[in-house]
């Protein structure tokens, strides 16, 4: 069991659960604050879907942005307001490329990790939102492996992983290599014994 | 027990063979009219209301062309095609007049088996079969209408497949029935009556009924004597003398004014509710019979299902704070059959409608085996909860204030003792939301007027998931949510709030190891 600890890569538990949940109104010292604090033995994604995000995500910019652009053209020619009026769109639309495009996809890469454990597979993501998803591998009904048409060019795949639940049932794990992604399909078959089932 | 009755599940049946095999049948004759006449009964109103403005003739007319002749045509089509049967292992269903449909339905994969009857098939002894298997939102196959005495047959098999070979196929012999875990009596369904949700709603209903008619006035366009029942003393004979005395005038205010309308249309929503309820629950019977679960109830509809304990991914015990105040309660479960959330199609069941504190616990610990207590000894959350949701709280009321000194209103000085209220509402729901776990069960119960209590056995969690807001991290808090494969009645898993972080991680941990180490048999 300890061995399996470390290999999961756990830290001992911060205290019996017990104890600290009955803990008088005050800071859990010795606990953790955040995940990161007891972060070890993740791995990363492929930093090529970095390029993805930012590929797709110029493409959603484009796409707003030029809707927005028609908007304008028309309430120019309608209105009687100021042609200089709608200038206020070009730095909102700067600060949208730049957060869409320059700032979001490396912070999403940085903190979208995954850790295969011998029973349990662990996602984490989000940079506000953080979550921790753990998915007991013996409850895995069936894994995809998927590919769109940029990910085909790059190598690159989406392992979608089901189970039987109900509001949770289906985990993406973007950015993954295919050779990676077929590998951690099968690894992830095998243990979960879906070939017996 | 007479005939014409649901019965229980597993009984020596002359008819299944050793082998435990149904021949190849069709449904019953009576396929070829009862659906019919049960649709056309439920359109009554529907036509009356089309008559109403488009005339008697044309509601025939629509109604027989586009409701009686594919009602009939669908039925015909459908009992000269199903068939089915048993044989060993599968139920075997083939349908369909155009494209043949052969399904085949693993037995032991069944979640849920229902046996339903209309007022009319319990006249002429006839039933509707519902089998439910993991995964899917609707039932997987429906037979209707096959004869009372068939349907038991085929529910005796299900039962003895879901008992499983140890229990019955080698040993020879069927699983005893013990005694009933629980039966309703009047006074059961009175109570739960009264206390249902359904009085709520209806007493919303007949109210907004009262509202049409005092305020809009409606209804006395179309009745005359319509809004005289609304004005009792008109009706009631009151002796002249009293009518001259001195207190008359508060009698009268009493009654004329919408006191007594209040009362009565309260008295007559729980009337009603009783109504429904005792209708629906009328005869509950709820036994137990090695692994499989079997109820019976209702007078109108009379409905028998039997469930698999092993089945059950979640279990849901709620008190309403009038149900708490008289020691009831109600339980809820979901099998890997009720995927979908609730809503216009799939419709909430509750397993046992009502029943008392002390009974409800050996319900519990019967149905969920190696539990250590129903009612344990209840961890908190982090008590920074109650800051954190009392801020938000006060947030709001100053919000109003602000907004109501802006406009001069007077209104602050009531909301003033809002804020020590709003502080005691939110200490209360910390103290009442608690969760515990072993190495088999997880327990979360939340809520402080209604309170509910939700049961999830860890073999059947999907996953474990925490979640951090910004505003979590900042407190070192965190949400702990589990996902289960049913959800349709209870809700589905729990998502505990305000855990300091540490706590909720070891507790994912925990989790997450422990159905991992268990086989999930939906």
């Amino acid at each position: 069991m300890e061995q399996e600890d470390r290999e999961l890569g756990r830290e001992p538990d911060p205290g019996s659960p017990l104890a600290s949940g009955s803990e008088v109104d005050g800071r859990p010292e010795a606990d953790p604050a955040e995940m990161t604090a007891v972060d070890t033995g993740f791995q990363s994604l492929d930093p090529r879907i970095i390029r993805l995000w930012q590929v797709g995500n110029l493409i959603f910019c484009v796409a707003v942005l030029a809707a927005a652009a028609v908007g304008t053209a028309f309430v120019w020619t309608q209105s009687t307001i100021s042609r200089l009026a709608p200038i206020w769109m070009v730095p909102a639309a700067l600060v949208l490329v730049f957060v869409l495009v320059f700032w979001l996809p490396p912070r999403r890469y940085a903190t979208r990790l995954y850790r295969m454990g011998a029973r349990v597979l662990e996602l984490r993501k989000g940079i506000f939102w953080k979550t921790s998803v753990m998915i007991p591998l013996s409850r895995l009904q069936h894994v995809d492996l998927n590919q769109g048409p940029l990910e085909r060019k790059w190598g690159l795949a989406v392992l979608e992983i089901h189970t039987a639940g109900t509001s949770n049932a289906t985990h993406k794990l973007e950015g993954l290599d295919y050779e990676t992604g077929k590998g951690l399909r099968e690894k992830l078959i095998e243990a979960a014994d879906l070939e017996e089932k | 027990m007479s005939e014409g009755e649901l019965s229980d599940p597993v009984r020596p049946n002359p008819d299944s063979g050793p082998t435990g095999n149904l021949e190849s049948r069709s449904l019953h004759p009576a396929t070829l009219f009862v659906p019919l006449i049960e649709t056309t009964l439920a359109l009554i109103p529907v036509g009356i209301g089309v008559s109403l403005f488009a005339g008697m003739q044309s509601a025939l007319y629509l109604g027989g062309w586009f409701v009686v002749l594919p009602v009939a045509l669908f039925n015909i089509a459908r009992y000269l095609s199903l068939r089915y049967e048993v044989q060993g292992q599968e139920l075997i269903i083939r349908s369909g007049l155009i494209s043949r449909r052969d399904r085949r339905i693993p037995l032991k994969r069944i979640q849920d088996t229902r046996i339903r009857q209309g007022p009319l098939q319990q006249l002429l002894r006839l039933a509707r079969v519902q089998i439910r298997t993991a995964g899917s939102d609707e039932q997987e196959a429906e037979l209707s209408v096959i004869s009372l005495h068939e349907a038991e047959l085929l529910k005796s098999l299900i039962v003895r497949r879901q008992l499983g070979d140890a229990d019955t196929a080698v040993s020879g012999r069927t699983v005893e029935t013990g005694p009933p875990l629980l039966e309703l009596g009047w006074t059961d369904l009175l109570l739960g009556g009264v206390t249902s949700r359904l009085a709520t709603t209806l007493t919303a209903l007949v109210g907004a009924l009262i509202y049409f008619e005092l305020v809009l006035r409606i209804g006395s366009r179309f009745l005359p004597d319509f809004g005289r029942f609304f004005d009792p003393l008109d009706r009631i004979p009151i002796p002249d003398p009293w009518r001259d005395s001195w207190f008359f005038p508060f009698l009268d205010f009493l009654l004329a004014d919408r006191l007594l309308n209040s009362a009565l249309i309260i008295f007559a929503g729980l009337a009603f509710a009783s109504v429904g309820f005792v209708l629906r629950y009328f005869g509950y019977r709820l036994a137990r019979q090695g692994q499989v679960l079997s109820k019976t109830h209702g007078l109108w509809t009379k409905a028998g299902s039997a469930l698999n304990q092993g089945h059950v991914q979640a279990l849901r015990v709620d008190e309403s704070l009038l149900r708490r105040w008289l020691g009831l309660r109600s339980i809820r479960v979901d099998s890997a059959g009720d995927q979908r959330r609730e809503d216009d199609r799939k419709k909430v069941e509750v397993f046992v409608p009502v029943v008392s504190r002390s009974v409800s616990r050996r319900i519990i610990e019967e149905i969920l085996p190696a539990l250590v207590s129903a009612d344990p000894d209840w961890k908190r959350v982090s008590p920074r909860a109650v800051r954190r949701v009392c801020r938000k709280a006060w947030a709001v009321l100053t919000l109003l204030i602000v907004v109501n000194l802006s406009w001069g209103g007077m209104l602050v000085f009531a909301l003033v003792p809002a804020y020590p209220l709003a502080y005691f509402v939110c200490l209360q729901r910390f103290r009442h939301t608690g969760y515990w776990y072993d190495e088999e069960y997880l327990l979360f119960r939340k809520g402080w007027f209604n309170r509910s209590t939700l049961f999830l056995p860890i073999r059947n969690l999907q996953s474990v998931s925490l979640t951090q807001t910004y505003f979590d991290r900042r407190l070192g808090l965190a949400t702990l949510s589990v996902d289960v494969a049913g959800q349709t009645n209870t809700g589905g898993g729990a998502a505990i709030r305000n855990l300091p972080f540490g706590v909720a991680r070891s507790i994912q941990i925990h989790l997450a190891d422990r159905a991992a180490a268990t086989r999930f048999i939906p």
